[in-house]
C-alpha cells in the first residue's frame, strides 16, 4: 500500500510518555476511588450486622 | 488559529507515532463519560432550596432523573446528525467543538442551579452538553479505525473503555468538588459545574491537539490488508452513510445493539436495589445503622460493577480481533441468556458470590457490545464512512436507555403491586431479558456481507 509508515518510531517518545500519563494518572486515580467503595460490598455481612448489632450491646 | 482546526491541518506526517492516538481519544472519552456518574447530582440538585433536606419549592429526584435521561438521548441524536459533518471535517475540529459544548453545557446548567432554573440545566446539560458527548463519542473512534485497520476491536475498546472509565473519575471527582464548596447555605452544585466544565474544557482540548488523521492510502508497515472473502463478513470496500441506512445489515446491527444494551442497562440501574432485595440477609433493614450499611454495601455492588463495564470494552472488543464480530456477540447473547436465566435460582439459593460473579459477566458484556458495535461496522461497512454509520447507529442506544429501565422497573413494580415477594420480583424481569437478548441473537446471526449494488465506487468512496 502506498505511503507506508513505521507503525511506531519517530521522535515522539516523550510527547507518548506524557500523553498516556495525562490521561493514566486520572483513570488510576477514578479506579482507586471506586475500588474504596467496592471494599464496602466485601464488608457487606459483617458490616450491617456489626453495626446493627452496636446499639444493642450499648444499650446493655 | 481555526484553520489549525481543519482536516488538512491534522494530517499526520510520516513518521507520526499511532499510539499517540490512543490518549487523544481517551482525553475525550474519560471526559464525556462522566454522563454515567451523574447521579451523584441527583441528592444535592434535590437539595438546593432546603440545603440539608429537600423542602419546598425544592425539584423532585423524578424530574432530576430527567436531565440524564436527556443527554443521552440527545448524545444519540447528535452522533446520527452530526456523524456525517464529523467524518467531514476531521476529528480535530469535532473534537474542539464536542469540548466547547461539553464544557458549555456545564457552565450553562451552573447557572441553573444558581438561578434554580431546572429547564436552563435541561438545555445546558441535557441538550448543549448531550451534542457534546455525541460529537465526542464518535470522532476519536473512527479515526483510531483509520490508524489501526489491524486492531480495529483494540483501537474502539480503548476509546470506548475510556468513556466506562470517565464515570469513575467524574462521580468521586464532583463529589470532592461539591464537599470543597459546600456550605451552610449552598450544597456547593452551581460552582461544582462551573469548575467542571472549564476543567473538562481544557482536557477535551488535548485531545483534540494531540489527535491527527493518516494520511491517504496510509498503512501500518507490517499490515497485509484482507483478502476478499478470506473473513465472510469482512469487506475491503466502503459504503456511503447513504446507502448503509438502506441495508437490512443496518437494521440488524441495530436490533442487535438496541438488545445488548437494552438487557445491560435495565440491570445496572436497579443493581442497587436488586442485589438488596434479592438478598435480604445480607443486606438487612431492620435498623437505620443496618439500612446505611446495606445500601454503602449495594454501591460498592455497582461501584464494582462500573470497574467491570469499563474492563469489559477493551476485554471483549480487543478479542473480537481474533474471535471475530459475529462470533463475539454469539458469545454475548447466548451467554448472556444463560446467566440472566440463573439469576433468579441464584436469588432463591442465597448464593451472594455467584450471584455477583453472575453481575460481572454480564457487565462485562454489556461493555463489550459498546466497544465491539463499530469495529462491526467497519467489518461490514467499510473504513471510509465508519463514523457518520456508527453516528445513526447510535439512535439504538437512546432507545435502549428509555426501553430498558421502563421495562425492568414496570415489571418489578407489577409483581410487587400482584402480591409476589419483592425477592422473586425480577424472575420475570430476568427471563424477558432472556427473550430480548434472543431477539439479538437472531438478528446477529441473520448478518450476511453487503450486497456488492451497495458498495461506493472508489471516487465516490474519498468523499462524504
Amino acid at each position: 500500500m502506498a505511503n507506508e509508515a513505521p507503525s511506531t518510531g519517530g521522535n515522539y517518545t516523550l510527547q507518548l510518555v506524557l500523553a498516556w500519563a495525562v490521561v493514566a494518572i486520572p483513570l488510576l486515580w477514578g479506579i482507586q476511588q471506586t475500588w474504596v467503595n467496592v471494599q464496602k460490598l466485601f464488608a457487606a455481612p459483617t458490616a450491617a450486622s456489626a453495626t446493627a448489632a452496636a446499639p444493642a450491646t450499648t444499650s446493655k | 488559529m481555526l484553520s489549525f482546526l481543519d482536516k488538512s491541518h491534522s494530517i499526520a506526517p510520516s513518521n507520526y507515532n499511532r499510539w499517540l492516538v490512543p490518549p487523544a481519544a481517551l482525553a475525550i472519552h474519560l471526559c464525556i463519560g462522566e454522563v454515567y456518574g451523574f447521579s451523584v447530582f441527583t441528592k444535592p440538585l434535590t437539595q438546593l432550596v432546603g440545603v440539608t433536606a429537600p423542602t419546598a419549592g425544592d425539584w423532585s429526584v423524578a424530574s432530576v432523573g430527567w436531565i440524564f435521561s436527556i443527554a443521552i438521548v440527545v448524545l444519540g441524536v447528535s452522533a446520527a446528525i452530526f456523524g456525517k459533518w464529523v467524518e467531514e471535517r476531521g476529528p480535530r475540529l469535532a473534537m474542539f467543538a464536542a469540548a466547547c459544548l461539553f464544557g458549555l453545557g456545564f457552565v450553562v446548567a451552573s447557572f441553573g442551579a444558581s438561578a434554580h432554573q431546572l429547564w436552563l440545566i435541561y438545555f445546558g446539560y441535557g441538550v448543549i452538553g448531550g451534542c457534546g458527548l455525541g460529537i465526542g463519542y464518535i470522532s476519536p473512534v473512527s479515526t483510531l479505525i483509520k490508524w489501526f485497520p489491524d486492531r480495529p476491536g483494540l483501537a474502539t475498546g480503548t476509546a470506548i473503555m475510556g468513556f466506562g472509565g470517565g464515570a469513575l473519575i467524574g462521580g468521586p471527582l464532583a463529589v470532592a468538588l461539591m464537599k470543597h464548596f459546600s456550605g451552610p447555605a449552598s450544597t456547593g452544585v452551581a460552582p461544582t459545574f462551573l469548575t467542571m466544565g472549564v476543567l473538562y474544557f481544557c482536557f477535551m482540548l488535548i485531545g483534540a491537539f494531540i489527535v491527527r488523521l493518516p494520511a491517504t492510502g496510509w498503512a501500518p508497515a507490517s499490515y497485509v490488508p484482507p483478502v476478499a472473502g478470506a473473513r465472510k463478513l469482512v469487506t475491503t470496500q466502503n459504503v456511503l452513510v447513504g446507502d448503509a441506512v438502506k441495508t437490512p445489515q443496518f437494521y440488524l446491527l441495530w436490533v442487535v445493539l438496541c438488545m445488548n444494551v437494552t438487557a445491560g442497562i435495565g440491570v445496572l440501574g436497579q443493581a442497587s436495589l436488586m442485589i438488596q432485595e434479592m438478598f435480604p440477609s445480607h443486606f438487612p433493614h431492620d435498623t437505620d445503622a443496618a439500612i446505611k450499611a446495606s445500601a454503602a454495601a449495594a454501591a460498592g455492588f455497582v461501584s464494582l460493577l462500573s470497574i467491570f463495564n469499563m474492563l469489559g470494552r477493551i476485554f471483549w472488543a480487543s478479542s473480537s480481533d481474533y474471535l471475530g464480530r459475529k462470533n463475539t456477540y454469539t458469545i454475548f447473547f447466548l451467554l448472556g441468556i444463560v446467566l440472566y436465566a440463573l439469576v433468579p435460582t441464584l436469588g432463591r439459593s442465597g448464593n451472594l458470590a455467584l450471584f455477583v460473579v453472575a453481575f460481572l459477566i454480564i457487565l462485562t458484556m454489556y461493555g463489550g457490545g459498546f466497544a465491539t458495535i463499530p469495529a462491526y461496522l467497519r467489518d461490514v461497512f467499510g473504513t471510509q464512512h465508519v463514523g457518520a454509520i456508527h453516528g445513526r447507529l447510535l439512535t439504538a442506544w437512546s432507545a435502549a436507555g428509555v426501553l430498558g429501565p421502563v421495562l425492568i422497573n414496570y415489571i418489578r413494580q407489577y409483581q410487587i403491586d400482584h402480591g409476589v415477594a419483592k425477592a422473586d420480583a425480577y424472575s420475570v424481569t430476568m427471563y424477558v431479558m432472556c427473550g430480548l437478548l434472543a431477539v439479538g441473537f437472531i438478528c446477529n446471526a441473520l448478518m450476511k456481507p453487503v450486497e456488492e449494488r451497495h458498495h461506493a465506487l472508489v471516487a465516490e468512496a474519498s468523499t462524504v
